[in-house]
């Protein structure tokens, strides 16, 4: 079996994975069976190991990391989010909150099958052949994957909030952790996201002074990374003095996403200097 | 500033001894320009100012894209940010100095019962061995103590994690910094923009020959360009493009590199930056000598016939060519350089065809700046994130044969650490009686 077939087949078996466990933590949340739980975490950290082995076998056959093309861009960051998700899992011990991060992570890979060209080129333009470009986007994957979790945990603070001002008897009101807890992990997961975002930012500007002499230049996407600084950075100063928090705070997150999805899609509407993904 | 944040709390001043200022115009202007309230507005300001500008330029494709963020109007905003997070920082200096200094040890027994955490343990004993465990358990727990005695009692003014307060006065400080370095990047003052086309095998000059798109050369001296190639993968995708650059300066060669995408070459300040290629075509058309820039529409039109020739490539010391008439394809074939070609009424000749690098030239003195704002910038966010401030006061007092332990802390962030860290510390204090009996 060749190199791109394994590729192909461990990206299959992260699908497939991703889907179990998805289902699993469905199951889990309705019927509060902890073994269920336990299941889901085991498969989702098989489907993680699958994943990681897609990710290196695209370097290996690419012969660099896999963070330039559309495919490989969704392939690495798609594996932060399970794997920020997981580390936080064994940290805070919330297993509910994989009811929301697994289906996604699912859903970008069945998003890739369905419409992202797959094939792979050694290649790169040379503008991207920068170490620095690589640690750019590294810092990206795992800041916005923080981000995208944090925006599902400030989704599941306003279900929560909601639920307990009504007393709702939903069965979702008694699965889901205290309005508070979900406030503070919405916010720890920002909080390590923001000076990820601001390397992000800074390894970009170094990278793009290497490449073409200006380390800022108001392209799209420099600009909407800044502009998501500065709605993160709002975030912060609000909680911090003013102690916005609950629902305010959630939106701001859920804003704060917004920009960043932007960042990575939107702009690309824009074109600017970042238009490699059109090829 | 931050009203709330001490109605919640309680007041900083009794705690810290900070003035408060007056209520006159110049406090008032002083006291918007310092607000949090001001500072967070302007974030929010920025960010939709910038999403207009991110559209804007899209829909004014004729604006180049630094336009609108040079305009007066984004200008401005940046100033008012500058000086509110500048004022903040003037403001906030008085409380950092008191921060580092500590806490004062005498407070009330009121403002402790205030404070968020707060408990009260009886314990067996007097004054001084009560104070002995209070001054052992906090310093365990990594605080740093200031005592005061007075009426008999004692009082503990303890902090830890001071360096914390560090932390968002360093962003802020960066943040001006990189400002103003972005400020010196874009202005014509002080940085250089320009860009130059070099054809290989000869040299241009820095003064004369370099297309200013910001700011003023301020160095003399000649580029020479040695070689320009495109590195072709065997896919036929482009693997690099690199320029062989020396720069000569009073006829001597003061430093040579090959460049390419990604590896500039520098000398004096100025960075030589591959950036495009093109090639040059001379001859003569019917007479009329030609000197263009050759792309995929390149075409000539024979003057006063429907004629038109169209080179396609060079090829080895020839050029490839096709001639139409009246749209058709008449004549297909390759032309000697130098050697006059003559189809029906045109009688042309391609004398040469030339390489030219394309460079992009810059000057940049806001980019050590930056740098050095940069590396700040994060340094002052982790250190905001991981170091935090907390203080604990005490006040141990007796009465009755009983020793009374009155203690209460605050902290701004990650507050449920410290109420962990509170309760366990106020534990202590009551498991560490028993001990403290036994030994008396």
């Amino acid at each position: 079996m060749d190199q791109t077939s394994l590729e192909k087949l461990f990206f299959t078996i992260a699908f497939g994975a991703y889907f179990v466990s998805a289902i699993m933590y469905i199951i889990y949340l309705v019927n509060k069976n902890e073994k269920v739980g336990n299941v889901a975490s085991l498969v989702t950290w098989i489907g993680l190991a699958a994943h990681t082995v897609t990710a290196a076998l695209i370097w290996v056959i690419t012969g660099h990391p896999p963070f330039t093309t559309g495919y490989e861009y969704m392939v690495s960051f798609t594996w932060a989010i399970v794997l920020v998700y997981l580390i936080a899992e064994i940290k805070y011990k919330y297993k509910v909150i994989g009811v929301f991060v697994l289906p996604i992570a699912w859903l970008i890979l069945s998003y890739i099958i369905l419409f992202v060209d797959t094939n792979l080129s050694a290649g790169l333009n040379p503008a991207l052949q920068s170490n620095w470009l690589h640690i750019h986007v590294a810092t990206a994957i795992f800041s916005y994957s923080c981000f995208a979790i944090s925006l599902g945990v400030a989704i599941m603070y306003l279900i929560k909030e909601s639920m307990e001002k009504n007393k709702s008897k939903h069965m979702l009101n008694s699965r889901l952790p205290m309005a508070e807890i979900l406030d503070d992990l919405s916010y720890k997961f920002i909080a390590v996201g923001f000076p990820l975002l601001s390397l992000v930012i800074i390894t970009g500007a170094i990278w793009a002074e290497y490449a073409w002499g200006r380390y800022w230049s108001w392209d799209p996407k420099e600009t909407w990374s800044l502009i998501t600084w500065f709605i993160y950075a709002a975030y912060l100063h609000t909680r911090l003095t003013y102690g916005w928090k609950g629902s305010k705070a959630a939106i701001v997150a859920i804003v704060g996403f917004a920009a960043v999805m932007f960042t990575l899609l939107g702009v690309n509407l824009l074109g600017g200097l970042h238009a490699y993904g059109n090829g | 500033m931050a009203k709330k944040k001490q109605q919640e709390d309680i007041p900083s001043t009794e705690l810290e001894k900070v003035n408060t200022s007056g209520d006159n115009i110049v406090n008032k202007i002083w006291n918007l320009f310092s607000s949090m309230k001001l500072g967070i507005t302007l974030l929010f300001v920025v960010a939709v100012t910038s999403i207009i500008g991110t559209v804007w330029t899209q829909i004014n494709e004729a604006s180049p894209t630094g336009k609108f963020y040079n305009s007066k109007f984004y200008v401005v905003i940046m100033a008012v940010l500058l000086l509110n997070l500048l004022v903040c920082s003037i403001n906030r200096f008085k409380h950092i100095v008191a921060t580092l200094k500590g806490p004062r040890a005498k407070v009330s027994e009121t403002t402790i019962k205030n404070l968020k955490y707060n408990a009260s343990i009886k314990i067996k004993g007097d004054v001084e061995s009560a104070g002995n465990i209070v001054q052992q358990v906090l310093s365990q727990h990594g605080y740093r103590i200031f005592t005061a005695r007075e009426e008999g009692k004692i009082f503990f003014g303890t902090d830890k994690g001071r360096l914390g307060v560090m932390g968002p006065y360093l962003t802020h400080i960066s943040f001006i910094i990189i400002i103003v370095a972005l400020w010196i990047s874009f202005s014509p003052i002080f940085s250089f923009q320009g860009n130059v086309y070099g054809k290989v095998g000869s040299s241009f000059n820095s003064v004369q020959d370099i297309t200013v798109e910001r700011g003023q050369m301020k160095e003399n001296f000649d580029v020479k360009v040695n070689d320009f190639k495109i590195i072709y993968r065997p896919d036929g995708s482009v693997d690099r493009y690199q320029s062989d650059l020396a720069v000569v300066e009073n006829g001597m060669e003061a430093v040579s590199k090959r460049i390419i995408v990604n590896d500039p070459l520098r000398y004096k300040g100025y960075s030589f930056y591959q950036s495009s290629y093109e090639y040059g075509l001379t001859g003569k058309i019917n007479g009329q000598p030609f000197n263009v820039i050759l792309d995929k529409n390149t075409q000539f039109q024979v003057p006063n016939t429907d004629l038109v020739i169209v080179p396609n490539g060079s090829q080895g010391n020839q050029m490839s060519y096709t001639v139409y008439k009246a749209g058709q394809q008449i004549k297909q074939g390759n032309a000697d350089y130098g050697k006059p070609v003559t189809v029906e009424n045109a009688n042309f000749q391609f004398d040469s065809m030339d390489a030219y690098t394309g460079l992009q030239v810059v000057k940049d003195p806001g980019k050590p700046i930056v740098f050095v704002g940069s590396i700040l910038l994060v340094l002052g966010i982790l250190i905001s994130f991981l170091l935090i401030n907390r203080k604990i006061w005490v006040i141990v007092s007796e009465s009755n044969g009983f020793a009374y332990i009155n203690i209460g802390g605050l902290t701004q962030k990650n507050k449920p650490a410290f109420e962990k860290q509170f309760k366990l510390i106020s534990e202590e204090l009551k498991i560490k009686r028993g001990e403290s009996n036994g030994s008396n």
